[in-house]
Protein backbone atom coordinates (compact mmCIF):
# COMPACT_ATOMS: atom_id res chain seq x y z
CA UNK A 1 0.00 0.00 0.00
CA UNK A 2 3.20 2.00 0.50
CA UNK A 3 4.02 2.63 -3.47
CA UNK A 4 6.32 5.06 -4.02
CA UNK A 5 3.95 6.52 -6.53
CA UNK A 6 1.41 7.09 -3.76
CA UNK A 7 0.32 9.82 -1.41
CA UNK A 8 0.34 8.21 1.33
CA UNK A 9 4.39 7.37 0.44
CA UNK A 10 5.05 10.77 -0.32
CA UNK A 11 3.57 12.79 2.80
CA UNK A 12 5.51 10.01 5.28
CA UNK A 13 8.44 10.24 3.50
CA UNK A 14 8.44 13.74 3.84
CA UNK A 15 6.94 14.29 7.68
CA UNK A 16 9.04 12.17 9.25
CA UNK A 17 12.42 13.25 8.36
CA UNK A 18 10.50 16.95 9.22
CA UNK A 19 9.25 15.67 12.50
CA UNK A 20 12.88 14.10 13.63
CA UNK A 21 14.39 17.62 12.89
CA UNK A 22 11.98 19.60 14.89
CA UNK A 23 11.98 17.29 17.91
CA UNK A 24 15.84 17.25 17.62
CA UNK A 25 16.15 20.96 17.87
CA UNK A 26 13.27 21.24 19.89
CA UNK A 27 15.13 19.04 22.44
CA UNK A 28 18.68 20.30 22.27
CA UNK A 29 17.10 24.20 22.63
CA UNK A 30 16.19 23.05 25.95
CA UNK A 31 19.17 21.26 27.33
CA UNK A 32 21.00 24.27 25.67
CA UNK A 33 18.86 26.57 27.49
CA UNK A 34 18.99 24.70 31.08
CA UNK A 35 23.19 24.33 30.59
CA UNK A 36 22.77 27.99 30.32
CA UNK A 37 20.55 28.42 33.51
CA UNK A 38 23.36 26.49 35.22
CA UNK A 39 21.16 23.52 35.91
CA UNK A 40 23.81 21.23 35.05
CA UNK A 41 26.79 20.69 37.86
CA UNK A 42 28.56 17.50 38.99
CA UNK A 43 28.68 15.88 41.98
CA UNK A 44 30.72 18.64 43.40
CA UNK A 45 28.55 21.20 42.05
CA UNK A 46 30.57 22.51 39.91
CA UNK A 47 29.09 23.48 36.12
CA UNK A 48 29.82 20.30 33.65
CA UNK A 49 33.05 19.80 31.73
CA UNK A 50 32.43 20.16 28.25
CA UNK A 51 33.43 16.33 27.72
CA UNK A 52 30.54 15.09 30.50
CA UNK A 53 27.95 17.53 28.92
CA UNK A 54 28.18 16.00 25.56
CA UNK A 55 28.65 12.70 26.90
CA UNK A 56 25.07 13.43 28.79
CA UNK A 57 23.63 15.20 25.22
CA UNK A 58 24.68 11.46 23.95
CA UNK A 59 22.63 9.92 26.57
CA UNK A 60 19.36 12.82 26.13
CA UNK A 61 19.66 11.13 22.57
CA UNK A 62 19.11 7.86 23.04
CA UNK A 63 16.93 8.12 26.04
CA UNK A 64 14.34 10.78 25.07
CA UNK A 65 14.50 11.98 21.42
CA UNK A 66 15.33 7.98 19.62
CA UNK A 67 11.71 6.44 21.45
CA UNK A 68 9.89 10.12 20.48
CA UNK A 69 11.13 9.60 17.08
CA UNK A 70 10.16 5.98 16.90
CA UNK A 71 6.87 6.67 18.17
CA UNK A 72 6.34 9.72 16.21
CA UNK A 73 6.92 7.85 13.24
CA UNK A 74 4.46 4.69 13.83
CA UNK A 75 1.83 7.29 14.59
CA UNK A 76 2.43 9.18 11.15
CA UNK A 77 2.54 5.41 9.48
CA UNK A 78 -0.62 4.74 11.26
CA UNK A 79 -2.31 8.21 10.50
CA UNK A 80 -1.47 9.18 7.34
CA UNK A 81 -3.18 6.52 5.31
CA UNK A 82 -6.25 7.59 7.35
CA UNK A 83 -6.07 11.22 7.00
CA UNK A 84 -5.56 10.46 3.03
CA UNK A 85 -8.65 8.15 3.12
CA UNK A 86 -10.76 10.73 4.40
CA UNK A 87 -9.64 13.82 2.14
CA UNK A 88 -10.36 11.61 -0.74
CA UNK A 89 -13.22 10.31 0.18
CA UNK A 90 -15.12 12.55 -1.84
CA UNK A 91 -13.22 12.04 -5.08
CA UNK A 92 -14.74 8.31 -5.47
CA UNK A 93 -18.08 10.04 -5.85
CA UNK A 94 -17.02 12.22 -8.66
CA UNK A 95 -15.28 8.83 -10.14
CA UNK A 96 -19.09 7.03 -9.59
CA UNK A 97 -19.82 10.33 -11.94
CA UNK A 98 -17.25 9.73 -14.49
CA UNK A 99 -18.04 6.08 -14.98
CA UNK A 100 -21.50 7.23 -16.34
CA UNK A 101 -19.77 9.71 -18.72
CA UNK A 102 -20.78 7.86 -22.23
CA UNK A 103 -20.75 9.00 -25.19
CA UNK A 104 -24.48 8.27 -25.96
CA UNK A 105 -25.21 10.71 -23.44
CA UNK A 106 -22.92 14.13 -23.93
CA UNK A 107 -23.48 16.69 -21.59
CA UNK A 108 -22.63 14.70 -18.26
CA UNK A 109 -20.10 16.67 -15.61
CA UNK A 110 -18.30 16.05 -12.73
CA UNK A 111 -19.56 17.74 -9.75
CA UNK A 112 -16.78 19.93 -8.63
CA UNK A 113 -18.63 21.17 -5.17
CA UNK A 114 -18.16 17.78 -3.54
CA UNK A 115 -14.38 17.71 -4.50
CA UNK A 116 -11.36 19.45 -1.99
CA UNK A 117 -10.08 22.47 -3.10
CA UNK A 118 -6.88 21.38 -4.15
CA UNK A 119 -8.28 19.22 -6.42
CA UNK A 120 -10.81 21.09 -7.65
CA UNK A 121 -8.56 22.48 -10.57
CA UNK A 122 -8.03 19.47 -12.13
CA UNK A 123 -11.93 18.37 -12.15
CA UNK A 124 -12.28 21.77 -13.69
CA UNK A 125 -10.30 21.02 -16.16
CA UNK A 126 -11.30 17.93 -16.78
CA UNK A 127 -14.98 19.31 -16.70
CA UNK A 128 -13.69 21.86 -20.02
CA UNK A 129 -12.34 18.70 -21.90
CA UNK A 130 -15.17 16.99 -21.67
CA UNK A 131 -16.87 20.01 -22.91
CA UNK A 132 -14.60 19.99 -26.14
CA UNK A 133 -15.15 16.49 -26.44
CA UNK A 134 -19.20 16.91 -26.81
CA UNK A 135 -18.80 19.54 -29.24
CA UNK A 136 -16.29 17.86 -31.33
CA UNK A 137 -18.54 14.72 -31.30
CA UNK A 138 -21.34 16.88 -31.74
CA UNK A 139 -20.22 18.47 -35.03
CA UNK A 140 -19.27 15.16 -36.13
CA UNK A 141 -22.49 14.01 -35.84
CA UNK A 142 -23.71 16.67 -37.33
CA UNK A 143 -21.57 16.40 -40.50
CA UNK A 144 -22.41 12.63 -41.00
CA UNK A 145 -26.29 13.44 -40.87
CA UNK A 146 -25.82 16.43 -43.32
CA UNK A 147 -23.79 14.29 -45.65
CA UNK A 148 -26.49 11.38 -45.34
CA UNK A 149 -28.85 14.07 -46.14
CA UNK A 150 -26.91 16.28 -49.00
CA UNK A 151 -27.03 12.54 -50.51
CA UNK A 152 -30.30 12.07 -50.82
CA UNK A 153 -30.99 14.17 -53.99
CA UNK A 154 -27.89 13.03 -56.11
CA UNK A 155 -28.80 9.23 -55.33
CA UNK A 156 -32.53 10.11 -56.53
CA UNK A 157 -31.30 11.53 -59.45
CA UNK A 158 -29.04 8.77 -60.20
CA UNK A 159 -31.77 6.20 -59.62
CA UNK A 160 -34.06 8.12 -62.08
CA UNK A 161 -31.37 8.26 -64.49
CA UNK A 162 -30.62 4.13 -64.32
CA UNK A 163 -34.00 3.58 -64.49
CA UNK A 164 -34.38 5.66 -67.93
CA UNK A 165 -31.45 3.55 -69.37
CA UNK A 166 -32.61 0.57 -71.62
CA UNK A 167 -33.43 -2.98 -70.40
CA UNK A 168 -30.03 -4.74 -70.11
CA UNK A 169 -28.30 -6.90 -67.35
CA UNK A 170 -26.09 -3.83 -66.99
CA UNK A 171 -29.18 -1.44 -66.21
CA UNK A 172 -30.38 -4.20 -63.72
CA UNK A 173 -27.11 -4.37 -62.22
CA UNK A 174 -27.14 -0.50 -61.89
CA UNK A 175 -30.30 -0.14 -60.20
CA UNK A 176 -29.74 -2.48 -57.95
CA UNK A 177 -26.40 -0.70 -56.69
CA UNK A 178 -28.53 2.84 -57.29
CA UNK A 179 -30.90 0.77 -54.43
CA UNK A 180 -28.72 -0.11 -52.34
CA UNK A 181 -26.69 3.19 -52.04
CA UNK A 182 -30.07 4.53 -50.98
CA UNK A 183 -30.46 2.43 -48.30
CA UNK A 184 -27.43 3.29 -47.07
CA UNK A 185 -27.59 7.18 -46.83
CA UNK A 186 -31.43 6.38 -45.65
CA UNK A 187 -29.40 3.67 -42.94
CA UNK A 188 -27.16 6.61 -41.63
CA UNK A 189 -29.98 8.68 -41.43
CA UNK A 190 -32.16 6.40 -39.20
CA UNK A 191 -28.97 5.83 -37.02
CA UNK A 192 -28.71 9.54 -36.71
CA UNK A 193 -32.17 9.89 -35.73
CA UNK A 194 -32.15 6.97 -33.33
CA UNK A 195 -29.46 8.36 -31.29
CA UNK A 196 -31.03 11.79 -30.67
CA UNK A 197 -32.32 11.61 -27.04
CA UNK A 198 -35.95 10.59 -26.54
CA UNK A 199 -36.60 8.87 -29.86
CA UNK A 200 -39.21 6.69 -28.03
CA UNK A 201 -40.12 2.77 -29.23
CA UNK A 202 -43.69 2.34 -30.64
CA UNK A 203 -46.44 -0.74 -31.08
CA UNK A 204 -45.62 -1.80 -35.08
CA UNK A 205 -46.58 -5.05 -36.67
CA UNK A 206 -43.43 -7.35 -38.17
CA UNK A 207 -46.27 -8.94 -39.98
CA UNK A 208 -46.87 -5.24 -41.84
CA UNK A 209 -43.39 -4.60 -42.50
CA UNK A 210 -42.37 -7.89 -43.85
CA UNK A 211 -44.97 -7.55 -46.55
CA UNK A 212 -44.32 -4.09 -47.76
CA UNK A 213 -39.94 -4.52 -47.39
CA UNK A 214 -41.09 -7.82 -50.06
CA UNK A 215 -43.59 -5.95 -51.99
CA UNK A 216 -41.17 -3.13 -52.64
CA UNK A 217 -37.90 -5.48 -53.23
CA UNK A 218 -39.60 -7.71 -55.45
CA UNK A 219 -39.25 -6.28 -58.85
CA UNK A 220 -35.53 -5.89 -57.99
CA UNK A 221 -35.59 -9.29 -57.18
CA UNK A 222 -37.43 -10.86 -59.71
CA UNK A 223 -35.13 -8.56 -62.32
CA UNK A 224 -32.31 -10.18 -60.93
CA UNK A 225 -33.17 -13.60 -61.48
CA UNK A 226 -34.91 -15.01 -58.30
CA UNK A 227 -38.09 -15.99 -57.46
CA UNK A 228 -39.41 -14.26 -53.80
CA UNK A 229 -42.07 -14.74 -51.07
CA UNK A 230 -43.54 -14.30 -48.03
CA UNK A 231 -44.26 -16.40 -45.28
CA UNK A 232 -45.81 -14.70 -42.10
CA UNK A 233 -46.40 -17.62 -39.39
CA UNK A 234 -49.43 -15.75 -37.97
CA UNK A 235 -51.44 -12.56 -38.72
CA UNK A 236 -50.29 -9.99 -36.77
CA UNK A 237 -46.70 -10.06 -34.71
CA UNK A 238 -46.72 -6.82 -32.52
CA UNK A 239 -43.71 -5.49 -31.73
CA UNK A 240 -41.81 -2.14 -30.34
CA UNK A 241 -40.02 -0.61 -32.10
CA UNK A 242 -38.84 1.93 -34.76
CA UNK A 243 -41.14 1.35 -37.81
CA UNK A 244 -38.95 3.12 -40.48
CA UNK A 245 -35.74 2.03 -39.63
CA UNK A 246 -36.91 -2.03 -39.06
CA UNK A 247 -37.86 -1.65 -42.57
CA UNK A 248 -35.14 -0.50 -43.88
CA UNK A 249 -32.99 -3.17 -41.80
CA UNK A 250 -34.87 -5.40 -43.24
CA UNK A 251 -34.55 -3.85 -47.14
CA UNK A 252 -30.75 -3.85 -46.23
CA UNK A 253 -31.02 -8.07 -45.58
CA UNK A 254 -33.18 -8.64 -48.33
CA UNK A 255 -30.70 -6.50 -50.77
CA UNK A 256 -27.87 -8.53 -49.21
CA UNK A 257 -29.51 -11.29 -50.28
CA UNK A 258 -30.26 -10.18 -53.87
CA UNK A 259 -26.23 -9.52 -54.23
CA UNK A 260 -24.95 -12.52 -52.66
CA UNK A 261 -27.57 -15.43 -52.82
CA UNK A 262 -26.20 -16.23 -56.28
CA UNK A 263 -28.54 -14.83 -58.70
CA UNK A 264 -30.68 -18.12 -58.39
CA UNK A 265 -33.47 -19.72 -56.46
CA UNK A 266 -35.89 -18.13 -53.97
CA UNK A 267 -35.32 -15.36 -51.55
CA UNK A 268 -37.72 -16.11 -48.41
CA UNK A 269 -39.19 -13.41 -45.87
CA UNK A 270 -40.89 -14.94 -42.66
CA UNK A 271 -41.71 -13.80 -39.68
CA UNK A 272 -42.09 -15.68 -36.78
CA UNK A 273 -44.58 -15.26 -33.91
CA UNK A 274 -41.77 -15.08 -31.35
CA UNK A 275 -40.91 -11.44 -33.05
CA UNK A 276 -38.74 -13.08 -35.68
CA UNK A 277 -38.20 -11.65 -39.62
CA UNK A 278 -35.92 -14.34 -41.04
CA UNK A 279 -34.70 -13.38 -44.76
CA UNK A 280 -32.92 -16.24 -46.74
CA UNK A 281 -31.60 -17.33 -49.93
CA UNK A 282 -30.14 -19.96 -51.86
CA UNK A 283 -26.53 -18.98 -52.36
CA UNK A 284 -23.14 -20.32 -50.88
CA UNK A 285 -23.83 -19.04 -47.36
CA UNK A 286 -22.19 -17.39 -45.00
CA UNK A 287 -18.90 -19.75 -43.66
CA UNK A 288 -19.30 -20.96 -39.84
CA UNK A 289 -15.91 -18.83 -39.07
CA UNK A 290 -17.30 -15.81 -40.80
CA UNK A 291 -20.73 -15.35 -38.94
CA UNK A 292 -19.49 -13.25 -36.52
CA UNK A 293 -16.99 -10.81 -38.20
CA UNK A 294 -19.81 -10.43 -40.94
CA UNK A 295 -21.36 -7.83 -38.92
CA UNK A 296 -18.38 -5.66 -37.97
CA UNK A 297 -17.98 -2.60 -40.02
CA UNK A 298 -16.24 -2.99 -43.46
CA UNK A 299 -16.10 -6.89 -43.26
CA UNK A 300 -16.67 -8.91 -46.97
CA UNK A 301 -16.32 -12.40 -47.45
CA UNK A 302 -14.35 -11.49 -50.44
CA UNK A 303 -12.52 -8.50 -51.30
CA UNK A 304 -14.97 -7.26 -54.93
CA UNK A 305 -15.33 -4.42 -56.04
CA UNK A 306 -18.94 -3.92 -55.65
CA UNK A 307 -20.87 -3.81 -52.25
CA UNK A 308 -20.66 -1.86 -49.04
CA UNK A 309 -19.06 -3.22 -45.72
CA UNK A 310 -21.34 -0.89 -43.92
CA UNK A 311 -24.52 -2.85 -44.94
CA UNK A 312 -24.89 -5.57 -42.46
CA UNK A 313 -23.25 -3.42 -39.39
CA UNK A 314 -25.72 -0.91 -40.06
CA UNK A 315 -28.62 -3.46 -39.76
CA UNK A 316 -27.14 -4.50 -36.17
CA UNK A 317 -26.66 -1.14 -34.75
CA UNK A 318 -30.15 -0.50 -35.71
CA UNK A 319 -31.35 -4.04 -34.08
CA UNK A 320 -29.28 -3.25 -31.07
CA UNK A 321 -31.03 -0.15 -30.27
CA UNK A 322 -34.32 -2.04 -30.71
CA UNK A 323 -32.63 -4.40 -27.49
CA UNK A 324 -32.87 -7.13 -30.62
CA UNK A 325 -30.16 -9.48 -32.24
CA UNK A 326 -29.22 -10.49 -35.13
CA UNK A 327 -27.53 -13.78 -36.00
CA UNK A 328 -27.06 -15.95 -39.59
CA UNK A 329 -26.87 -19.79 -39.91
CA UNK A 330 -28.29 -21.61 -42.64
CA UNK A 331 -31.13 -21.57 -44.73
CA UNK A 332 -32.88 -25.11 -45.25
CA UNK A 333 -31.79 -25.19 -48.63
CA UNK A 334 -27.97 -24.50 -48.10
CA UNK A 335 -28.35 -21.03 -48.20
CA UNK A 336 -27.43 -18.05 -45.71
CA UNK A 337 -30.69 -17.04 -43.33
CA UNK A 338 -30.65 -13.85 -41.53
CA UNK A 339 -32.49 -13.51 -38.47
CA UNK A 340 -33.38 -10.40 -36.78
CA UNK A 341 -35.39 -11.10 -33.61
CA UNK A 342 -36.88 -8.37 -31.37
CA UNK A 343 -38.79 -8.05 -28.12
CA UNK A 344 -42.26 -8.64 -28.94
CA UNK A 345 -44.76 -5.87 -27.20
CA UNK A 346 -47.54 -6.38 -24.87
CA UNK A 347 -51.05 -7.85 -25.41
CA UNK A 348 -53.03 -4.40 -25.62
CA UNK B 1 -50.24 13.54 -71.09
CA UNK B 2 -48.89 16.69 -70.23
CA UNK B 3 -47.31 17.09 -66.87
CA UNK B 4 -46.31 20.37 -64.80
CA UNK B 5 -43.07 19.71 -62.95
CA UNK B 6 -42.44 22.11 -60.33
CA UNK B 7 -39.27 21.50 -59.18
CA UNK B 8 -36.29 23.59 -57.75
CA UNK B 9 -33.46 21.05 -58.36
CA UNK B 10 -32.44 21.48 -62.04
CA UNK B 11 -30.60 17.79 -62.12
CA UNK B 12 -33.70 16.06 -60.81
CA UNK B 13 -35.84 18.08 -63.10
CA UNK B 14 -33.96 16.76 -65.91
CA UNK B 15 -33.47 13.26 -64.97
CA UNK B 16 -37.58 13.20 -64.70
CA UNK B 17 -37.67 14.91 -67.94
CA UNK B 18 -36.01 12.22 -69.67
CA UNK B 19 -37.20 9.41 -67.81
CA UNK B 20 -40.92 10.72 -68.49
CA UNK B 21 -39.88 11.01 -72.21
CA UNK B 22 -39.86 7.13 -72.35
CA UNK B 23 -43.45 6.74 -71.57
CA UNK B 24 -44.30 9.46 -73.76
CA UNK B 25 -45.21 12.27 -71.26
CA UNK B 26 -44.41 15.98 -72.10
CA UNK B 27 -42.95 17.78 -68.86
CA UNK B 28 -42.94 21.35 -69.07
CA UNK B 29 -40.55 22.60 -65.46
CA UNK B 30 -40.55 25.50 -63.58
CA UNK B 31 -38.22 26.04 -60.73
CA UNK B 32 -40.60 28.61 -58.41
CA UNK B 33 -44.01 27.99 -57.15
CA UNK B 34 -44.39 31.49 -58.56
CA UNK B 35 -43.58 30.29 -61.83
CA UNK B 36 -45.85 27.51 -61.63
CA UNK B 37 -49.15 29.63 -60.99
CA UNK B 38 -48.15 31.65 -64.04
CA UNK B 39 -47.99 28.64 -66.01
CA UNK B 40 -51.19 26.78 -64.26
CA UNK B 41 -53.03 29.92 -65.68
CA UNK B 42 -52.49 28.21 -69.66
CA UNK B 43 -54.82 24.93 -68.68
CA UNK B 44 -52.87 22.38 -70.50
CA UNK B 45 -52.03 20.56 -67.80
CA UNK B 46 -53.27 16.96 -67.21
CA UNK B 47 -51.50 16.79 -63.32
CA UNK B 48 -48.94 18.29 -61.23
CA UNK B 49 -46.07 16.76 -59.78
CA UNK B 50 -44.95 19.27 -56.89
CA UNK B 51 -41.75 19.33 -55.01
CA UNK B 52 -42.48 20.58 -50.91
CA UNK B 53 -38.82 22.05 -50.22
CA UNK B 54 -39.33 25.33 -52.76
CA UNK B 55 -37.16 28.15 -53.02
CA UNK B 56 -40.26 30.61 -52.25
CA UNK B 57 -42.04 28.41 -49.95
CA UNK B 58 -43.29 25.33 -48.54
CA UNK B 59 -45.15 23.56 -52.08
CA UNK B 60 -48.21 22.71 -49.87
CA UNK B 61 -48.64 26.30 -49.99
CA UNK B 62 -49.67 26.30 -53.41
CA UNK B 63 -52.79 23.76 -53.21
CA UNK B 64 -55.19 25.81 -51.45
CA UNK B 65 -54.61 28.66 -53.77
CA UNK B 66 -55.30 26.49 -56.82
CA UNK B 67 -58.13 24.96 -55.39
CA UNK B 68 -59.60 28.13 -54.67
CA UNK B 69 -58.96 29.67 -58.52
CA UNK B 70 -61.10 25.90 -59.01
CA UNK B 71 -58.24 24.87 -61.30
CA UNK B 72 -58.48 20.86 -60.01
CA UNK B 73 -56.04 18.90 -61.88
CA UNK B 74 -54.84 16.10 -59.87
CA UNK B 75 -51.40 16.69 -57.98
CA UNK B 76 -48.95 14.45 -56.19
CA UNK B 77 -46.61 15.90 -54.19
CA UNK B 78 -42.74 15.12 -54.18
CA UNK B 79 -41.24 15.35 -50.66
CA UNK B 80 -37.52 13.82 -49.03
CA UNK B 81 -39.48 14.05 -45.68
CA UNK B 82 -40.56 10.31 -45.44
CA UNK B 83 -42.54 10.77 -42.30
CA UNK B 84 -46.42 10.14 -41.52
CA UNK B 85 -47.18 13.41 -40.14
CA UNK B 86 -46.10 14.70 -43.55
CA UNK B 87 -47.82 12.79 -45.11
CA UNK B 88 -51.42 13.45 -43.80
CA UNK B 89 -50.62 17.38 -44.05
CA UNK B 90 -50.46 16.36 -47.91
CA UNK B 91 -53.12 14.95 -48.26
CA UNK B 92 -55.07 17.41 -46.09
CA UNK B 93 -53.76 20.17 -48.00
CA UNK B 94 -56.00 18.75 -51.22
CA UNK B 95 -53.10 16.81 -52.80
CA UNK B 96 -54.07 13.57 -54.60
CA UNK B 97 -51.22 11.90 -53.31
CA UNK B 98 -47.32 11.79 -52.07
CA UNK B 99 -44.61 10.27 -52.85
CA UNK B 100 -41.58 10.21 -50.72
CA UNK B 101 -37.99 10.61 -52.26
CA UNK B 102 -36.15 8.76 -53.29
CA UNK B 103 -39.16 7.35 -55.32
CA UNK B 104 -38.52 4.58 -58.63
CA UNK B 105 -39.69 6.06 -61.71
CA UNK B 106 -42.25 3.49 -62.08
CA UNK B 107 -43.83 3.85 -58.82
CA UNK B 108 -44.34 7.67 -59.39
CA UNK B 109 -45.73 6.77 -62.64
CA UNK B 110 -48.25 4.52 -61.30
CA UNK B 111 -49.16 7.04 -58.82
CA UNK B 112 -50.15 9.32 -61.70
CA UNK B 113 -51.70 6.79 -63.58
CA UNK B 114 -54.13 6.43 -60.47
CA UNK B 115 -55.10 9.71 -59.74
CA UNK B 116 -55.89 10.77 -63.76
CA UNK B 117 -58.08 7.50 -63.31
CA UNK B 118 -60.52 8.61 -60.61
CA UNK B 119 -63.90 9.64 -61.53
CA UNK B 120 -63.68 13.47 -62.90
CA UNK B 121 -59.88 12.88 -64.15
CA UNK B 122 -59.31 11.94 -68.38
CA UNK B 123 -57.24 9.26 -68.86
CA UNK B 124 -57.89 7.60 -72.43
CA UNK B 125 -54.26 6.64 -73.10
CA UNK B 126 -53.31 2.90 -74.43
CA UNK B 127 -50.75 1.35 -71.83
CA UNK B 128 -48.05 -0.65 -73.40
CA UNK B 129 -45.52 -3.54 -72.15
CA UNK B 130 -43.60 -5.56 -74.56
CA UNK B 131 -45.59 -6.23 -77.31
CA UNK B 132 -49.07 -5.91 -75.16
CA UNK B 133 -51.03 -2.82 -75.61
CA UNK B 134 -54.17 -2.28 -72.90
CA UNK B 135 -56.83 0.25 -74.04
CA UNK B 136 -58.24 1.15 -70.66
CA UNK B 137 -61.11 3.11 -72.48
CA UNK B 138 -62.41 -0.09 -73.39
CA UNK B 139 -60.49 -2.75 -71.61
CA UNK B 140 -59.20 -4.87 -74.68
CA UNK B 141 -55.86 -6.26 -74.76
CA UNK B 142 -53.81 -6.82 -78.33
CA UNK B 143 -50.75 -8.19 -79.22
CA UNK B 144 -49.03 -6.65 -82.48
CA UNK B 145 -53.03 -4.92 -84.00
CA UNK B 146 -54.59 -8.91 -83.02
CA UNK B 147 -57.12 -8.58 -80.24
CA UNK B 148 -56.57 -11.18 -77.73
CA UNK B 149 -59.93 -12.89 -76.83
CA UNK B 150 -60.24 -13.12 -72.68
CA UNK B 151 -62.63 -13.65 -70.64
CA UNK B 152 -64.02 -10.15 -68.57
CA UNK B 153 -62.48 -11.59 -64.74
CA UNK B 154 -58.77 -12.12 -66.45
CA UNK B 155 -59.12 -8.60 -68.39
CA UNK B 156 -59.84 -7.36 -64.71
CA UNK B 157 -56.56 -8.62 -63.73
CA UNK B 158 -54.75 -7.48 -66.64
CA UNK B 159 -55.64 -4.26 -66.06
CA UNK B 160 -54.45 -4.00 -62.74
CA UNK B 161 -51.08 -5.56 -62.87
CA UNK B 162 -50.48 -3.52 -66.30
CA UNK B 163 -51.26 -0.38 -64.40
CA UNK B 164 -48.85 -1.01 -61.76
CA UNK B 165 -46.46 -2.58 -64.22
CA UNK B 166 -43.15 -3.49 -62.87
CA UNK B 167 -44.36 -3.43 -59.42
CA UNK B 168 -46.04 -4.94 -57.03
CA UNK B 169 -50.14 -5.59 -57.07
CA UNK B 170 -51.13 -7.40 -53.64
CA UNK B 171 -53.09 -9.96 -53.89
CA UNK B 172 -56.16 -8.19 -51.26
CA UNK B 173 -56.18 -5.76 -53.89
CA UNK B 174 -56.52 -7.94 -57.30
CA UNK B 175 -59.41 -9.56 -56.12
CA UNK B 176 -60.89 -6.55 -54.97
CA UNK B 177 -60.81 -5.32 -58.90
CA UNK B 178 -61.74 -8.45 -60.11
CA UNK B 179 -64.58 -9.46 -57.68
CA UNK B 180 -67.86 -7.30 -56.48
CA UNK B 181 -68.72 -7.08 -53.26
CA UNK B 182 -71.28 -10.13 -53.55
CA UNK B 183 -69.21 -12.77 -55.41
CA UNK B 184 -67.85 -15.60 -53.42
CA UNK B 185 -64.49 -16.07 -53.70
CA UNK B 186 -62.89 -19.17 -53.43
CA UNK B 187 -58.88 -19.43 -52.18
CA UNK B 188 -56.97 -20.21 -55.69
CA UNK B 189 -59.43 -18.71 -57.97
CA UNK B 190 -56.90 -15.76 -58.64
CA UNK B 191 -54.50 -18.23 -59.12
CA UNK B 192 -56.51 -20.21 -61.84
CA UNK B 193 -57.23 -16.74 -63.88
CA UNK B 194 -53.70 -15.68 -63.70
CA UNK B 195 -52.59 -18.87 -64.72
CA UNK B 196 -54.67 -18.98 -67.71
CA UNK B 197 -53.60 -15.48 -68.44
CA UNK B 198 -50.01 -16.01 -68.26
CA UNK B 199 -50.60 -19.01 -70.68
CA UNK B 200 -52.60 -16.75 -73.06
CA UNK B 201 -49.95 -14.21 -73.06
CA UNK B 202 -47.16 -16.85 -73.77
CA UNK B 203 -49.50 -17.86 -76.69
CA UNK B 204 -49.59 -14.70 -78.20
CA UNK B 205 -46.02 -13.86 -77.27
CA UNK B 206 -47.00 -10.52 -75.84
CA UNK B 207 -43.18 -10.49 -74.65
CA UNK B 208 -44.62 -9.62 -70.93
CA UNK B 209 -43.88 -12.01 -67.88
CA UNK B 210 -46.60 -12.31 -64.38
CA UNK B 211 -44.42 -13.54 -61.86
CA UNK B 212 -46.16 -15.16 -58.76
CA UNK B 213 -44.99 -13.65 -55.41
CA UNK B 214 -45.87 -16.19 -52.52
CA UNK B 215 -47.38 -14.67 -49.41
CA UNK B 216 -47.61 -11.09 -51.41
CA UNK B 217 -49.08 -11.04 -54.81
CA UNK B 218 -48.26 -11.15 -58.54
CA UNK B 219 -46.38 -8.59 -60.90
CA UNK B 220 -46.37 -7.91 -64.38
CA UNK B 221 -43.30 -6.92 -66.50
CA UNK B 222 -41.47 -6.72 -69.65
CA UNK B 223 -39.51 -10.10 -70.79
CA UNK B 224 -36.07 -9.63 -71.05
CA UNK B 225 -35.44 -9.26 -74.70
Amino acid sequence: MFRPTSLKWRLVWRLVPLQAAILTVFVLTIVATMREGGLFVDDAGMPLTTEKFVHGLAFVFEMVILPNLALLTLATLIATPIVIRRALASLSEAAVQAESIDIGQPGTRMIVASVPDEINPLVRAFNDALGRLDDGYERQRRFLADAAHELRTPIAILQIRLESLADSAERTRLVEDGARLAALAEQLLDLQRLSQPGTQRARVDLVAIGQRVTMDLAPLAINAGYAICFEPEVEHVPALGDELSLARAVTNLVQNAIEHGGRHGMITVRVGRSGTITVSDEGAGVPLDQRERIFEPFHRLQPRPRGAGLGLNLVQEIVRWHHGNIAVADAPRGGAAFTITLPLALPK
Amino acid sequence: MRVLLIEDEPEMAAALTSAFGRFDMLIDHVPTLAQAEAALASGVHDAILLDRQMPDGDGLDLIPKLRARGIGVPIIVLTARGEMADRVAGLDTGADDYVAKPFAVEELLARLRAVLRRPGQVMSDTLCVGRLSFDCSDRTASVAGTVLDLPRRELLVLESLIQRMGRTVLRASLEASVYGFDDEIQSNALDTHVSRLRRKLMDADAGVEIHGIRGIGYLLKRAPQ
